[in-house]
């Protein structure tokens, strides 16, 4: 039997323990390349006598359970029948399977013991750094940390620390990055990164290393993962040494928040950026206007705002863009603005006449609006007003500018209505007019964005990106943020023709689906509703198609489209089911949902929980007091 | 039809001396009511006309003006908004009695409610008229919740004066007063073009609802809510005149009543010695909804649905029991062993402190969900009691056991709550209707139907007499169409259940000629996958549609209904209930158009 009394009093070396079942082999190789593994092998005490539970000595509320670890699982016991006095989070942490979200792609080693810490204890040295943005980034993202275990100190009431377990140790973390010295999230971006944890005399010390500052951060969300609350002990704790070694499958791991159907403060867009950070995602894809209201205040363009914002509440300013950028910058996230055009747009561009710009749209608020969109209310830019393009120069220029993110960007082009052009310009074929709309917006993104154009430019999937017109987009400059299911052949199709894809499909990673319809009273267009399960089981990049193999995919994003959401129900809409899909995104294992899957995500699930984010449960809270009792 | 378009060209606001202030002059919107329709419209500088901003548009532009639920009996809302000041709203209780510190309590939270009319970032001007509620009670000694209690009431306003505004609410019962405040706080609203409260002027209200119990049931055994969470699901409940809060608070899973006489119950069973009710929580809640008009009922769900806190007992059967598929519809497993005499000690002293907890409480709910043969079958100790008895172990013998059950812990709730009062039972193979009367008597036995809507036990129950609260789980379990928690693919009980198909329940419809034996209906929401995090989301605003068909069973369905939805929507989330969105705001802002 082992407890964390026994860990922190006898651990003097970490016993190397291993991880996921798959990487067994692995990890074997690992240590056997580590001549010092035989030498660290350390015999697991079983003298219980020597370390009785010191109920006495707890002084909140006494623990009414232990949880004891035997077999690779954690059993609850009474509290009172036990010798041994452990937490659930502690005996999570040290007992079998790594408790890593997302899992680590590379070797893995883990302690199996843990000491004391606190996070004031906590220092950081940047022993290498490529430039002075990079140091600057890193000892923010190093105060983000602190802050976020300082939040997990709160979680003690009072003096409730136990004096049995030790003065809390300190810890240096030494950070090394050598290579880019941009700290952005780009294309490019190499995320890796290796960190070590071991002890040093009476303090610890930890090694990052990575090519970029978005590497070295992930490196410090693992170090905050290995740090956990204890709350019978009244004190953090750490693993008392770990090794991780750890790069992500795919580049481009997003989530779409639409903020247009209904409006969300910029409170809860940091806190869903911050809860992405916590599992590694690195794309905040920010869908912020739609034809049912435009809330971008732009400097350049106040205009889209006074006629499409919902009122004076719901407007987010340039400055409140700032904010959310350098939010995310810290924690490793692009933000990739989408001003969806030439369709999903809507009354904000009805002061064309009035400014004496002539129609900017047509079809705005048309009825019938099934005849001219998907959804109410319709609307669609004028693609024969050159003043638009002018207006999407700036809008561009004005993204470019505040975002930063000028390698990728998004076009938008989602459900083009042939009807609505059809309507009003009865000599052009309206897919010649999109084809030509879209060649005219890649001329002023080139524009803003100082001549170049962007390395990968978005699409939605559509009718554009289907044959016969598909051959005519050049994939050099395009690519496909492809929402159609996975089934559909234009899905697929995309990939095989070499184009560059972000994958939404809609069948796995639509989070709107499911809450019936909003305008009947059908069980909606997407229903039904998609389990974290799912979410976390689809790979369809792994068929069995040997072009599969070949398929330029940068990664994918979940999409919460929010025809059916306000602010309060978004943490539980979003979570914990992104967090499935950034495991699959970052590691793509093999597997599906096992039952180490179940346990790491609801250990994930409280660390989200501890953050702020008010994450739906997986269960009913007995199963997580009784891990593997309902799988 | 004639009539409703001449009131459409004479609503008026009175704004005072009636100059536009230089807010309205920036108002970029108006609405104004076109075909029974709130049109949003540009507001040009041209425009001389009085400007009304959304809610003061929706108010006239319906039959029944932003109310939720609608009246039953008779709704005139006249054709005026006055202008009022909040700070002057005075509150007049003009007869005396035992209710009286329930009426105080509903007027302030009535004047709680008038100021979360203004939205988050918006201000009242403190000028306008006075406003004088007095509150008629005709029979201040009553303040029991019971089945027949009277919930009607009368509203009246009007202006005296230039400068006052008068309002009579008159009821037989604190219950019904209280309801026609929650009416008259709907009939408050704010113009955010000039910044003011605005009040309906000339109005008429006369309302009752259709049945007596309106419930919502909060599981608080599978996870765990916070007191705080529990009461602002009340106060949102008074919002929408339901009455019933039904705490299903143990199950399997945990246990986390407080008990003095039984502590290991709580001890061993709550998850964590803070996630558990005490005896002074819950009277906080019960005394919460007494004051708004809900009655906390509570549920001790046996002989199965238990486990947890009963592990030093010796009194359960199969608990934990592996493969938990065999013996229980989820884990962990765990039955009562009704054949241990100690048992009813248990039960009772249970009951005992209930009573005592759950003060108010006119009925009490006795569970029976889900009970498992083979549990009971895989226990020696049962099967020998049973061939003592000389019964086989088929399914009949089981049922025999089961009532067995049911009329010991029956005798021991009627002594512990020192009454025979109505107790409620989940519908099982105990109540089926071919052979229920023989084990429950129809007179102390009210049935709770979760199976489907359309299933037949439904029409034979009522035939022989059975009072019904309906939870049919197609329409009323609000935890369906979440992904499965044990097993994969969506939950047992998927899709989603969307707001129109519950308004669309309606009672009367499976009752048919059996209508007065429906007491009600409840909402459920059995929380697997459900904690304070999700609570207002799942619950609101759906459990809103419920409301409505409860008290007014309306002949109309939720296409009419749709725009006074998205703004009780709206009023919880300034209450600050986190209800989910249903609809883009656009729809909220833009009437009628977001038609399928």
């Amino acid at each position: 039997m082992m407890s964390w009394g026994d860990a922190l009093w006898l651990g003097l070396t970490a016993r190397f323990a291993r991880v996921g079942r798959l990487r067994r082999a692995v990890l074997m190789l690992a240590a056997a390349a580590c001549t010092a593994a035989a030498v660290l092998y350390w015999k697991q005490q079983t003298d219980d006598s020597a370390n009785r539970p010191l109920h006495s000595m707890y002084s909140g509320i006494e623990p009414q359970w232990s949880w004891l670890c035997q077999h690779d699982r954690c059993e609850r016991y009474q509290a009172s029948d036990t010798t041994t006095l452990q937490s659930l989070q502690t005996c999570n942490m040290l007992c079998a399977s790594t408790q890593l979200w997302p899992q680590p792609t590379g070797p893995v080693s883990l302690a199996s013991a843990a000491v004391p810490v606190r996070s004031d204890r906590f220092s950081l040295k940047v022993i290498a750094s490529p430039s002075r943005d990079v140091t600057k980034h890193l000892n923010e993202a190093f105060i983000v940390m602190q802050n976020h275990m300082r939040t997990l100190e709160h979680g003690v009431v009072g003096e409730n620390r136990r004096s049995d377990i030790g003065p809390p140790r300190d810890v240096l973390v030494k950070v090394s990055v050598n290579g880019s010295g941009d700290p952005r999230m780009r294309l490019d971006t190499n995320e890796s990164y290796k960190l070590a944890l071991r002890p040093s005399g009476n303090s610890l010390v930890v090694d990052i290393t990575a090519h970029s500052f978005c590497g070295a951060r992930h490196g410090l969300e693992t170090l905050l993962q290995v740090t956990w609350l204890d709350p019978y002990a009244g004190s953090l704790l750490i693993l008392e040494a770990a090794t991780v070694v750890d790069a992500p499958r795919f580049p481009y791991r997003g989530l779409l928040l639409d903020t247009a159907r209904n409006f969300f403060p910029v409170s809860e867009l940091l806190r869903t950026i911050d809860a992405m950070a916590a599992n590694k995602l690195n794309t905040f894809h920010w869908h912020v206007s739609d034809s049912q209201s435009f809330p971008w205040k732009l400097d350049s363009a106040p205009q889209l705002a006074q006629h499409g914002a919902y009122g004076p509440g719901a407007v987010y300013t340039s400055d409140d863009v700032r904010t959310i950028v350098k939010y995310a910058r810290i924690r490793g996230i692009r933000v990739l603005m989408e001003i969806d055009t030439p369709a999903h747009v809507g009354r904000a561009f009805g002061w064309g006449p009035e400014a004496g710009l002539g129609h900017l749209a047509h079809c705005i608020e048309a009825e019938p609006w099934s005849s001219y969109c998907g959804e109410p209310p319709c609307g669609q830019l004028n693609p024969r007003n050159p003043h638009i393009y002018d207006l999407l120069e700036h809008v561009y220029r004005e993204i470019i500018q505040l975002t930063g993110v000028d390698d990728i960007f998004h076009l938008g082009g989602d459900e083009v209505s042939e009807q609505c052009w059809a309507k009003h310009f009865n000599d052009t074929d309206p897919m010649d007019l999109w084809m030509e709309f879209t060649r005219q917006a890649m001329h002023v993104l080139e524009r803003a964005n100082g001549g170049k154009a962007p390395e990968l430019t978005l699409l939605w999937s559509s009718r554009l990106t289907r044959s016969p017109y598909l051959e005519r987009l050049d994939p050099k400059r395009f690519g496909v943020h492809v929402w159609g299911a996975s089934q559909w052949p234009e899905s697929r199709a995309v990939l095989d023709a070499g184009f560059r894809s972000v994958i939404s499909h809609v069948d796995a990673w639509y989070l709107d689906c499911g809450f019936g319809s909003w305008r009947d009273s059908s069980d909606g267009h997407c229903g039904p509703y998609r389990s974290w399960q799912q979410v976390y089981e689809h790979r369809p990049w792994a068929t069995e198609t040997p072009e599969s193999a070949a398929w330029p995919v940068e990664g994918g994003a979940a999409c919460q489209w929010t025809e059916q959401l306000g602010p309060g129900g978004l943490d539980a809409r979003v979570w914990p089911r992104t967090a499935a899909l950034a495991e699959r995104l970052w590691a793509d294992r093999a597997e599906g949902a096992t039952a180490d899957v179940y346990l790491r995500l609801d250990t994930q699930r409280a660390r989200l929980v501890a953050r702020g984010v008010r994450a739906a449960p997986l269960w009913p809270r007995w199963c997580s007091h009784n891990p593997h009792a309902c799988l | 039809m004639w009539l409703q378009a001449i009131c459409i060209y004479t609503v008026f606001i009175i704004i005072g001396c009636g100059i536009p202030t230089a807010a309205e002059e920036h108002s970029l919107w108006r609405w104004t009511c076109e075909n029974n329709r709130c049109t949003k419209i540009r507001n040009e500088p041209e425009n001389k006309e009085p400007v009304l901003s959304l809610e003061a548009c929706k108010m006239f532009c319906d039959d029944y003006g932003l109310l939720w639920p609608k009246p039953t009996i008779e709704t005139n809302l006249g054709n005026f908004l006055s202008k009022i000041n909040m700070n002057t709203i005075d509150i007049q209780i003009t007869k005396q009695g035992k209710s009286d510190d329930l009426l105080t309590a509903a007027a302030d939270r009535f004047k709680t409610l008038v100021s979360s009319s203004v939205p988050k970032g918006f201000s009242a001007k403190a000028a306008g008229k006075s406003v004088t509620v007095y509150l008629v009670n005709d029979n201040p000694y009553i303040r029991e919740f019971s089945l027949d209690m009277d919930e009607s009431y009368e509203l009246y306003i009007s202006s005296t004066s230039s400068d006052k505004v008068n309002a009579t609410i008159r009821g037989n019962s604190f219950f019904g007063v209280r309801h026609g405040l929650e009416t008259l706080s709907q009939l408050i609203v704010y113009d955010d073009i000039r910044n003011n409260l605005l009040i309906v002027r000339d109005v008429t209200i006369k309302d009752r609802p259709v049945y007596p119990y309106r419930g919502i049931l909060l599981d608080t055994a599978r996870n765990f809510y916070s007191i705080e969470s529990i009461k602002r699901t009340i106060d949102a409940m008074a919002a929408v005149k339901l009455n019933t809060f039904h705490w299903h608070i143990t199950d399997s899973q945990s246990f986390p009543l407080v008990l003095q006489k039984r502590p290991n119950l709580s001890k061993l069973g709550a998850y964590s010695p803070t996630k558990v009710y005490t005896k002074q929580d819950i009277r906080e809640v019960v005394a919460y909804g007494l004051e708004r008009g809900v009655r906390v009922l509570p549920e001790f769900d046996a002989p199965a649905h238990v486990g947890e806190g009963w592990q030093d007992t010796g009194l359960t059967v199969c608990f934990k029991a592996e493969p938990w598929t065999k013996f229980c519809v989820e884990p962990p497993c765990g039955q009562l062993n009704p054949t241990k005499e100690e048992l009813y000690d248990y039960l009772e002293d249970i009951y005992v402190e209930m009573a005592e907890a759950f003060e108010s409480t006119d009925m009490f709910h006795m569970g029976g969900d889900e009970v498992s043969e083979r549990c009971w079958n895989s226990s020696e100790e049962i099967q020998n009691f049973m061939i003592q008895n000389r019964w086989n172990l088929d399914k009949s013998s089981f049922l025999k056991l089961w009532n067995y059950f049911q009329k010991n812990a029956q005798d021991r709730a009627y002594k512990a709550f020192g009454k025979r009062l109505p107790l409620i039972l989940w519908t099982s193979t105990l109540t089926d209707y071919t052979h229920v009367e023989k084990f429950l008597d129809k007179d102390e036995y009210i049935i709770q139907v979760w199976t489907t809507g359309a299933d037949p036990q439904i029409q034979g129950l009522l035939q022989k007499g059975y009072r019904l609260i309906m939870s049919n789980y197609d329409a009323l379990y609000f935890d369906c169409g979440f992904g499965a928690w044990v097993g994969s693919g969506n939950n047992w009980c998927s899709p989603y259940i969307g707001w129109q198909k519950v308004y669309g329940n309606s009672p009367a419809v499976m009752a048919l000629s059996y209508r007065d034996q429906i007491l009600g209906g409840e909402v459920a929401l059995w929380s697997e996958q459900s904690d304070p995090a999700t609570l207002d989301g799942r619950l609101w605003p759906r459990a809103a549609a419920f409301a409505e068909r409860m008290w007014a069973e309306p002949s109309t369905a939720w296409q009419d209904a749709e725009h006074r939805m998205l703004h009780v929507r709206e009023r919880l989330v300034r209450m600050g209930i986190q209800a989910e969105s249903l609809e883009p705001e656009w729809c909220y802002q833009n009437q009628g158009l977001c038609y399928g």
